[in-house]
């Protein structure tokens, strides 16, 4: 990134620290031209501000660098918006402040080297008690404490008594002692990073005051890390975190909170092989078949349920937790990584705030044309080719098996009931119906997602409140789909027994709903029966379809019954008009959170934190009496006597009701016991240790109700017993019984120790201990448990007397080891069954799950992390370098095993794995004027793995090649592989290579242990990744865009299958580039069209070379614009702040390595479609 | 104030119970789920056995290599949607053409290694009260692996032959649940002699009452059956018609098909009387199932054309989708499309007086053969069968012997046996003119071990 600027310091006058910072094309220009006099007495200090339109923030900063004054104020108070244009040289601290202040709704009061600046109302005053009168003139000593309201200690907060000159100055471990002090005394407590508080000693001679952290970033202020169990200045931590505070998180609009973190997060990889249903991972991956799902933290507690059920407006920053010092402390949950959300809290002293946010995304149809597929003039033409072979003649001599249209109508002209030119013409209409057409214009629509959200927060002395209301309502780009969420929270925050106790409660709700059509009987809008299905006559009135390969013949459907029957036909447009059937699914979540920490003696603090969590979910498929599922299985069970003009329906012809109801319970209650101590000044020992039980417990059933009447929710008891023959061909079954219900319960106890110690701020170690057991199935009671820990170190090399890297003021090391561990619930060291219910005699049954593997192990990962951390003076530059290996070890594999064992698979520790990678992150600021500001933010992550162990035999050529998993020692976990490829020979067969030589054998070349047959294409996953942000500012508005990039990566495209293609899937690329007459295998390789189709033949294309593609790509992934106002700006605006934001997502793809126009996001089904989105924000 | 004291007695007590809580060590001793068991009770591993969709699977490759059918034409046969069904049809060296997960071969091991799990589960288990139960179960998983492996060994190796049975390769031996055990292959004497020792423990535990309710459950009476089943496929005669005859004596009820309804495409029911031992193939290929609609093939003509107009069978176990094709009907099941490859009493019938005409005995021979054919054709046209010789009375048995057990799996190995015997039977195909022959005793009676379990065990393969 190129700097636009020259920037140079020079030393001025006297003091040393003094600079003058020229910056090139800069309006602002702060002249500091030296404290004259220091005096402890008044305000006799001199200072000098010059400039134009000079935040106030910055003047006040300029300030606080002359002279030993503090400010204090209120974030809302002083916003970037306040500007003042002043030129004054070495005049009167209150005279410049005077001046500044002038023309603001503020002002300003000292009191000990502290200006309070505070709003010209006097709302705050209230909050204030007043000072209980003296009882005695009694002067006392007064020990106290200062934390944070996360209990931490706060370090270097100016402590002064009102009205004299007396004051303190806390510790490392936020202590002060001040002697001599009236029992009434009113103490100020002051600091550049806390809000500012007043209280009445009132007689105490032990205090503990809990500051309310300001996130006022001047200069270099602190990031603070929540892993969940504590609170960890930047400045203290050893591991590797990545923060991502409200403005950033906020930038992206959605619903969902983990898709607001895509392209933001160093080293959070989004990728549809992540190996989750979030698509996320955390620094690779390092398992083989375990989950890859990093652990979702919201507060203290993993979050449980689906994270995208939380309302991300509610969300105040985003921790991600990479390396063993970061995560450790969560034991076998964090072997993916941890990702922590803490969620909005009001701050102590505050006026009532209240928030209003507003969004509409919009986005676009799916690209129905993206994925290939066969013209329906060229499938006509496989139909005619097939038909001509005798390829449907079996269903053809059956006279309810399905056909086609087409192959219909060259029945008819077989069968001489059409002539030639005809069936010609018919089959010319078709191929020019493309069903495409009719499932954009009835199927698919624009998506519309609406977004509410209002909030209100703020506090007293002793306690804090925020409460906040969302509405979601997502119409998505299926029509008839919706779903909505309500959500609602309250978090309050209680101070008791002067401080020594805190109480916090935190209650939330959500409702979420969706609503959908739940079927349209076997047919797929997406997935139609054939490329010229019409689904609307021109008039628009819906047609009927076969609805797939388990469809009926529609001349079978037309006369069945004789009209004893109901309607035998399909229409999936009548079925989407008319609702004949809905599913329905609400959700709804409490959660309580509730904690108290007390301070027990000095050092020693105790806290007991309890989460409960309940989540019931009710879904109701409801299937009425007109949709074609009901007709069509009230008809399959029909029998007709037609002699007596009688007919049987073993199944009512009423609606049929499906509904699940689950129901989710969680405990999790930790007592943890906090020591804090700074022994000579010099040592700082923060320790904490812990116990935790977690009980998760999930119960379902699942019922079926036929004929169902919803107005008198009646319904009919049917015979489940008896096999009912079929209406057509020879089957018999029973009546559907979709009664079931299943249970399962995870417990969970843990024990913990996590101890951190500085000397000096200079020098950091940390180490934590972690043991967890759970009640695994099938592991005996000494493999229940398994310890993991970790070690760190850290420098602040700035901190060092002989640090004097002027231009970089922050340089920070660190380096830790330590092992996370991972679950995997899905295999046993015993043999598991699994109960399927009853079998055709209705006595019980189940089956084997889990052959007995009495060597079982739990997964680890040893993580090792080396970062680097640094910024340059005024953050112009900032950023982290960390590099890391990952090794995972014992990991849980699958392997094939020689079916006579009964099994074709065997699952057990067989792996090891190796990753190592750098995450990088740079924040640049390129220009910065009064009006005009640019920043970059770039991420670059590698990521680079293989499989160093593994145990178990290779499979064939096939188990390599195909499965997505091969693991391969010395390959990358997630390996492509592909046969080598010879090209096509002179008649259009593919050929490969056997033993080294050119081969056509197939069945050889895939199920051999041959391993010249094939080569490594490369890795699946991309090895290098990441963004690149730019920010604009001007005056209030605000640009930016990202771009996204994934590199070095590789996937298999879909390639011509003709088994397929012959049997109805007509998703078929490059048929029109296919082999056709001798001379195309010099330009093709596409293989020729043989019948039968070989299926061995079809498998060694689609997976021979020709079919990988290199992946890499940049998108652009977004563009942001904002619009931010303020009161200062626009006299009249209703609110304090006003923003208005334009936000395009999923923009388009830069550039792309393969020229086969596949978006390699997309590989299968469709792209994401670019939204648009408005919101609008207000705060008052 | 009062309220915050509330809410610290309350945390002290919560603090207290999470405490107690966690010091119970039963507190992990929870089951995780409803939908796992970790089977050591004796009615968890008769759960396992209660499996028919799994345990009562047998191979279809018998079937789909037989005379008992054919295509009606090339397209019919090229339309075929497995590899495998159109390389068994013409009897080609490559049976799978590349196909893997032969259910032929892994569901019989499958099976076993249900059986063997339970047989170790009931090892765990206290049985000193020696109940019917555990003696149930306990014959009941030596029955099923005596039953797969002998599937296996009809298909996978040479016809029983006493004078290389010691060299011909059988199958391998799982006996044991542990997976990671790869066994050889031992030869054919070691294969059956398993086979017979476990049938055998499996005959000394088993009730000797009918399972009526359920079929799936073996007895002494389908003990002997198989024991009967291999016995005559050893071409040990006399022993087979001991078994035959001792199952016989336990039970011996024939279904009079004048009973049945013709033109039901179902004419037996679940709970089948004849049926000793219900287990069907697995359906892999849809030319073998029953009611294989869609699939150009049709019974042999000279087949079905052998049943008698009054001979019920032939409208009970055929219908004719279209002039000229006839398919088989759902048969002893009762239920599904699984053909039937189980015990019946029929077969009992059969192979005792398959014996009795073998020793000479065409009396009692032509009884059993009677018996069984007065229950089959139309009461009012069924003349006894008359035989002048023991010979003829044998060929009109075996005669019977095919149409009796049509499409049941069980012609494949007859083949193998009669033409150890002697018979000289050839099969041909005929494809568009172009003619396939299977002689007598040609290798390709036995079917290749498939690709991945010679890829996985490196066990030998089959020369076809």
């Amino acid at each position: 990134m190129p700097f636009l600027q020259l920037r140079m310091s020079l030393p001025i006058g006297r003091s040393h620290h003094y600079a003058i910072l020229f910056y090139m094309r800069l309006t602002v220009i702060f002249l500091v031209l030296g404290m004259l006099h220091v005096s402890a007495a008044g305000y006799s200090q001199k200072v000098s501000v010059s400039g134009d339109n000079i935040p106030l923030k910055k003047v006040f900063q300029a300030i606080e660098k002359q002279t030993d004054y503090v400010f204090v104020y209120y974030e809302t108070d002083i916003d970037d918006s306040k500007t003042v244009t002043l030129h004054m040289t070495n005049v009167e601290l209150t005279t410049l402040l005077d001046r500044c202040l002038k023309d603001l709704p503020v002002y300003y009061s000292i009191s000990s080297k502290t200006i309070f600046i505070k709003k010209k109302s006097p709302q705050l005053a209230v909050l204030i008690p007043p000072a209980t009168p003296a009882f005695h003139s009694d002067s006392i000593n007064i020990h106290g404490k200062v934390i944070d309201e996360r209990g931490n200690p706060v370090p270097s907060v100016t402590i002064t008594v009102k009205g004299t000159r007396l004051k303190a100055i806390t510790d490392e471990n936020g202590e002060f002692v001040l002697k001599d002090l009236s029992k009434n005394s009113v103490l100020i407590f002051s600091s550049i990073n806390t809000e500012p508080f007043e209280t009445n000693v009132g007689g105490r001679a032990e205090l503990q005051i809990s500051l309310k952290k300001k996130f006022v970033t001047l200069g270099n202020a602190e990031v603070s890390y929540f892993t969940g169990y504590q609170t960890l200045a930047s400045s203290r931590a050893t591991g590797s975190f990545v923060q991502i505070d409200q403005n950033l998180f906020n930038r992206a609009a959605s619903s969902d909170v983990l898709d607001k973190l895509k392209g933001i997060t160093n080293g959070l990889l989004f990728d549809q092989n992540s190996g989750n249903s979030y698509g996320i991972t955390i620094r690779g991956k390092s398992t083989l078949f375990s989950s890859t799902q990093p652990l979702i933290v919201v507060d203290n507690f993993p979050y449980v349920g689906d994270i995208n059920n939380l309302n991300p407006n509610d969300v105040e920053s985003v921790t991600i937790l990479k390396d063993a010092a970061a995560a450790s402390i969560w034991g076998t949950s964090a072997g993916n990584g941890v990702i922590v959300i803490t969620t909005k809290k009001g701050k102590l002293l505050q006026a009532p705030k209240v928030n209003f946010e507003s969004n509409i995304i919009i986005g676009n149809k799916p690209d129905l044309y993206y994925q290939p597929q066969l013209k329906s003039a060229d499938y006509i033409s496989v139909e005619q080719y097939l038909f001509g072979q005798g390829y449907y003649d079996g269903n053809i001599s059956s006279e309810y098996l399905s056909i086609s249209p087409a192959v219909q109508i060259l029945l008819n002209r077989r069968n001489g009931t059409i002539s030639s030119s005809d069936s010609l013409s018919q089959l010319n209409a078709l191929s020019q119906i493309d069903v495409r057409r009719d499932i954009d214009k009835y199927f698919l629509r624009h998506s519309i997602l609406q977004q509410y959200n209002i909030g209100v927060s703020g506090g007293g002395q002793n306690e804090t409140y925020c409460l906040t209301a969302g509405y979601m309502k997502n119409l998505s780009n299926k029509a008839g789909a919706s779903n909505d969420r309500y959500s609602i929270k309250a978090n309050n925050s209680y101070r008791l027994f002067d401080y020594k106790l805190r109480f916090d409660a935190d209650l939330s709700f959500n409702r979420t709903s969706l609503s959908d059509f739940a079927a349209l009987g076997a047919f797929n809008p997406l997935i139609s029966d054939y490329p010229y299905q019409q689904l609307a006559d021109s008039k628009g009135n819906p047609l009927a379809v076969i609805g797939g390969s388990s469809g009926l013949n529609s001349s079978y459907t037309d006369t069945a019954g004789q009209g004893y029957l109901l309607d035998w036909k399909l229409r999936p447009l009548d079925e989407l008009r008319r609702h004949y059937s809905q599913l329905t699914n609400a959700t709804t979540d409490y959660r309580a959170n509730l904690a108290a920490t007390y301070s027990i003696i000095r050092p020693l603090s105790i806290s007991v934190m309890y989460q409960y969590y309940q989540s019931v979910s009710n879904t109701f498929n409801r299937y009425g009496k007109n949709s074609f599922f009901v007709r069509n299985l009230v008809n399959e069970y029909s029998q007709i006597d037609f002699a007596n003009a009688i007919i049987t329906r073993p199944i009512p012809a009423g609606d049929i009701l499906n509904r699940t109801n689950t129901t989710s319970r969680s405990d999790y209650g930790r007592v943890q016991l906090n020591f804090n101590e700074t022994f000579n000044g010099k040592h700082s020992v923060a320790v904490l240790g812990g116990y935790e039980v977690r009980d998760d417990k999930i119960d379902s059933y699942t019922d079926g109700l036929y004929g169902y009447d919803p107005n008198s929710a009646t319904s009919v008891i049917v015979d489940y017993i008896t096999y009912f023959p079929f209406y057509y061909g020879y089957n018999a079954q029973r009546i559907p019984f979709t009664q079931s219900q299943y249970g399962l319960e995870t417990k969970n106890i843990s024990y913990y120790v996590n101890l951190g110690y500085n000397f000096q701020g200079k020098y950091l170690v940390s180490g934590s201990l972690r043991k967890d057991e759970s009640n695994l199935f099938g592991v005996s009671e000494n493999q229940r448990g398994v310890p993991l820990g970790h070690f760190g170190l850290g420098w602040n090399m700035e901190k060092e007397r002989f640090y004097s890297i002027r231009w970089l003021p922050h340089l920070k090391l660190s380096a830790t080891y330590g092992y996370n561990g991972l679950v995997n619930n899905n295999v046993s060291a015993l043999l598991t069954s699994s109960p399927f219910g009853s079998n055709i005699y209705n006595v019980n049954s189940s089956s084997i799950v889990n052959p007995p593997n009495p060597s079982l192990r739990w997964e680890k990962v040893k993580n090792i992390n080396l970062g680097l951390e640094f910024s340059s003076k005024n953050d112009r530059v900032s950023g982290t370098i960390e590099y890391y290996i990952k090794n995972g070890q014992d990991l849980i594999g699958a392997s094939p095993v020689a079916p006579q064992t009964g099994i074709t698979s065997f699952v057990g520790n067989t792996a090891n794995t190796h990753a190592l990678g750098f995450d990088i992150q740079l924040n640049s600021t390129n220009v910065r004027n009064k009006f005009f500001r640019w920043t970059s933010n770039l991420i670059l992550n590698t990521n680079k793995n293989k499989v160093t162990v593994y145990k178990d035999q290779q499979g064939s050529n096939t188990d390599v090649i195909s499965s997505f998993i091969s693991a391969r020692i010395n390959y990358p976990i997630n390996s492509i592989f592909a046969f080598k490829w010879g090209g096509l020979d002179a008649v259009g067969n593919p050929q490969g290579y056997l033993n080294g030589k050119l081969s056509e054998d197939y069945a050889s070349m895939l199920y051999s242990k041959d391993s010249t047959s094939y080569m490594f294409k490369g890795s699946a996953i991309p090895k290098v990744y990441g963004s690149l942000r730019n920010t604009f500012t001007y005056k209030f508005i605000d640009l930016s865009f990202n771009i996204v990039y994934k590199f070095d990566y590789y996937f298999r495209r879909y390639t011509l299958n003709y088994s397929s293609l012959f049997s109805g899937n007509y998703f078929q690329p490059d048929f029109e580039k296919r082999w056709q007459q001798s001379g195309d295998e010099k330009w093709t390789n596409v293989p020729s069209l043989i019948y039968p189709s070989d299926g061995t033949r079809d498998l060694f294309y689609n997976q021979s070379a020709v079919s990988v593609e290199r992946a890499d790509n940049i998108r652009l992934q977004d563009i942001r614009i904002a619009l931010n106002f303020t009161r200062d700006q626009i006299p009249l605006l209703p609110f304090s702040t006003f923003a208005i934001c334009l936000y395009v997502n999923n923009i388009a793809i830069l550039w792309k390595a393969n020229d086969k126009q596949i978006d390699p996001d997309a590989i299968s089904g469709y792209p994401i479609p670019r939204t648009y989105s408005i919101g609008l924000k207000a705060e008052f | 104030m009062k309220n915050a004291v509330i809410f610290y007695q309350f945390f002290l007590f919560a603090c207290l119970t999470i405490v107690s809580l966690g010091c119970k060590k039963s507190y992990l001793d929870t089951k995780p789920s409803t939908a796992i068991i970790q089977p050591n009770s004796l009615q968890d591993l008769i759960d396992l056995m209660e499996n028919p969709g799994i345990l009562n699977a047998t191979g279809a490759l018998p079937v789909l290599a037989c005379d008992d059918y054919y295509y009606l034409d090339k397209a019919g046969w090229q339309a075929a949607r497995t590899a495998t069904e159109r390389n068994t049809y013409i009897w080609a060296k490559d049976v799978y053409g590349g196909e893997t997960r032969i259910m032929d071969w892994n569901a019989p091991y499958q099976s076993i290694f249900y059986a063997n799990n339970v047989l170790e589960g009931l090892q765990t288990i206290d049985d000193s009260l020696e109940s019917s139960t555990f003696k149930f179960v306990k014959g009941w998983a030596y029955f099923t692996r005596a039953f797969e492996m002998y599937d296996l060994v009809k298909n996978y190796a040479p016809a029983f032959d006493s004078s290389s049975a010691s060299t011909d390769l059988g199958i391998p031996l799982k006996l044991h649940a542990a997976i990671n055990d790869v066994e050889p292959r031992a030869t054919v004497k070691e294969t059956y002699d398993q086979i017979l020792s476990d049938l055998n423990i499996a005959t000394q535990l088993l009730p000797s009452n009918y399972p009526a309710q359920h079929l799936n459950h073996p007895s002494k009476i389908s003990a002997y059956g198989l024991f009967a089943r291999i016995y005559l496929s050893m071409r040990n005669y006399q022993k087979a018609g001991m078994y035959a005859d001792s199952s016989l004596l336990l039970y011996s009820y024939l279904i009079d098909y004048n009973s049945l309804d013709t033109t039901s495409n179902r004419p037996f029911p679940i709970q089948n009387p004849e049926s000793i031992f219900s287990i069907g193939q697995v359906t892999k290929y849809p030319s073998t199932i029953y009611f294989n609609i869609g699939q150009r093939i049709s019974i042999d003509t000279t087949l079905y054309d052998s049943y008698d107009p009054n001979d019920l069978r032939r409208c009970i176990f055929f219908q004719s989708p279209s002039p000229g094709q006839h398919i088989v009907k759902q048969g002893y099941l009762g239920v599904g499309v699984y053909p039937y490859t189980g015990i019946a009493v029929d077969e009992m019938y059969l192979i005792r007086a398959e014996a009795y005409a073998r020793m000479g005995n065409s009396n009692a021979a032509l009884k059993d053969l009677n018996t069984l054919l007065a229950a089959r054709f139309r009461s009012a046209a069924f003349n006894n069968v008359t035989a002048s010789s023991a010979t003829e009375a044998l060929s009109k048995i075996l005669n019977e012997r095919r149409k009796e057990l049509v499409w049941r799996g069980i012609r494949w190995s007859d083949l193998k046996r009669l033409n150890k015997e002697g018979a000289n039977i050839s099969l041909t195909r005929t494809l568009n003119g172009e003619t396939y022959t299977l002689g007598p005793n040609d290798p390709r009676y036995i079917f290749n071990i498939p690709q991945d379990e010679i890829v996985l065990s490196g066990i030998r393969q089959n020369a076809r």
